[in-house]
C-alpha cells in the first residue's frame, strides 16, 4: 500500500476551490498586517491574526465526506493526510507575514517569526479534531486551538528558550495529530 | 464466506438504531437485511461495509475483523451509498483518479471498470446511483453492499459482477 499516494489524493482532494479562496485571503490579509511595524505597533494584531486564520484553516476542512471513510485506510493515515492540507492552508498568513518582514528588512527577530509558523501549525492541528464535533463541543475545540497556538507565541514572547517552547509545540502538535486520528478512526459517519 | 455478521447491533443514547441482524453470503450469493426505517438501514449496511462500527456483535469480511482490521476489510467491499453520485460525468473522472489513488490501483484500469459497469447500468437506474456502482466497483471487490438500493439494481449487478457476494438494505 502506497501511503504517500494515498496522502496527497486526499490533500488535492481537500483542496478544493474554496480552500484556494481561503489561502488567497489569507495571503492578501497577511501581506496588509506586514505592513504595519512588525515589534512596535502591531504583533498582537499579527499574532492574533496569524492563530485565528489557522484555526479556521484546521475547522474548515470537509473531512466528514462518505468517501473518506469507505477508502482502506486507517484513521492515522486519513488524519496525515487532512493535516497536511490545514498546515498548508494555516501557513498561508504567517510565511506572507515573515516574507514581507524580511523583504522590508523589519526588525522581528527570528525566534517570534518561528513561534509564529509553529503556533500556527499547532492550532491547525488541534482544530482539526472540531471537524468532527458539534455545537459546544465544536466551539471549545476552536478555544483550546486558539489557546495553544497563542501560548507557543507568548512562550517565545516572554523569553522562554527556543528550543523549550520549540518541543512544546512540537509534543502538543504530535498529540494533536493522534487525537484527531484516534477520534477518525471511532467515528461514525451515519448521515 | 465472504461476509459475515453476526448479530450485529447498534446503540446510541441508549437507543437501540437499528433491529439486530446477522447475514452469512458467499460468493455468488445475494442477501437482503430489513429495517424499520432509513437511518436503521443506512447504519445497517454501513455495518457490513465496516464504515460504522457496530456497538455488538462482529462483522467479517473476507478473513479480516472489520472491528480490527478495517482498512483490509474495506479494501474487499464496495460499498454504495443510497444518495448515488451526484458530481456529473467530469467530476466522475476526477472522482474515478482519486480512488485509483486512494486504493492504490492502476486509474486506467478502473476507469476502464467503472466505464463499463457505467454503461451496464445506465439504463436500468437513475444516472446519480449507476455513477455511485461505477465508482464502487471499480477497484474490482468481492463484496457489494448497496445503502436502500433502487428497483432492477441487484439483478444488474449479479450479472456484471456474478462471483462477487451481494447485501442490500430495505426498510
Amino acid at each position: 500500500m502506497n501511503g504517500t499516494r494515498a496522502t496527497l489524493a486526499i490533500a488535492r482532494r481537500d483542496l478544493r476551490p474554496s480552500s484556494v479562496l481561503g489561502i488567497a485571503a489569507r495571503v492578501l490579509l497577511g501581506a496588509l498586517s506586514a505592513s504595519f511595524d512588525m515589534e512596535t505597533v502591531a504583533p498582537i494584531i499579527v499574532y492574533a491574526y496569524c492563530v485565528i486564520a489557522a484555526t479556521s484553516a484546521g475547522l474548515e476542512l470537509r473531512v466528514r465526506d462518505l468517501t473518506y471513510f469507505t477508502a482502506p485506510l486507517y484513521g492515522r493515515q486519513l488524519a496525515r493526510a487532512h493535516a497536511l492540507t490545514a498546515i498548508c492552508v494555516a501557513l498561508a498568513a504567517p510565511v506572507t507575514i515573515v516574507t514581507i518582514a524580511a523583504i522590508r528588512h523589519a526588525t522581528w527577530p527570528w525566534p517570534h517569526a518561528v513561534a509564529t509558523l509553529a503556533g500556527s501549525i499547532v492550532a491547525a492541528l488541534v482544530a482539526l479534531s472540531g471537524t468532527l464535533r458539534r455545537g459546544g463541543a465544536a466551539m471549545a475545540y476552536a478555544l483550546l486551538a486558539v489557546a495553544a497556538g497563542a501560548l507557543i507565541m507568548t512562550l517565545a514572547q516572554a523569553g522562554v528558550p527556543v528550543y523549550a517552547w520549540l518541543a512544546f509545540a512540537a509534543l502538543l502538535g504530535f498529540l494533536a495529530l493522534r487525537a484527531f486520528g484516534e477520534t477518525l478512526a471511532r467515528y461514525d459517519p451515519l448521515e | 464466506m465472504l461476509l459475515r455478521v453476526s448479530d450485529a447491533r447498534f446503540v446510541r443514547g441508549g437507543c437501540e438504531l437499528i433491529a439486530p441482524f446477522s447475514i452469512g453470503l458467499a460468493a455468488g450469493e445475494r442477501g437482503t437485511v430489513l429495517q424499520p426505517n432509513e437511518l436503521a438501514a443506512k447504519i445497517a449496511a454501513r455495518i457490513a461495509a465496516a464504515i460504522v462500527k457496530p456497538t455488538c456483535g462482529s462483522v467479517f469480511v473476507g478473513d479480516f475483523d472489520a472491528r480490527l482490521q478495517p482498512a483490509q476489510a474495506k479494501r474487499l467491499v464496495g460499498f454504495v451509498a443510497a444518495r448515488g453520485f451526484a458530481g456529473g460525468t467530469r467530476s466522475l473522472e476526477r472522482e474515478v483518479r482519486f480512488r485509483a489513488d486512494v486504493w492504490d490501483l492502476d486509474a486506467q484500469t478502473m476507469r476502464r471498470n467503472a466505464e463499463t459497469i457505467y454503461a451496464a447500468l445506465e439504463l436500468v437506474v437513475p444516472l446519480d446511483y449507476a455513477h455511485a456502482v461505477a465508482l464502487a466497483l471499480a477497484p474490482d471487490v468481492a463484496v457489494v453492499v448497496l445503502e436502500l438500493p433502487p428497483a432492477g439494481v441487484e439483478d444488474a449487478l449479479a450479472r456484471l459482477r456474478p462471483n462477487a457476494a451481494l447485501m442490500s438494505t430495505s426498510r
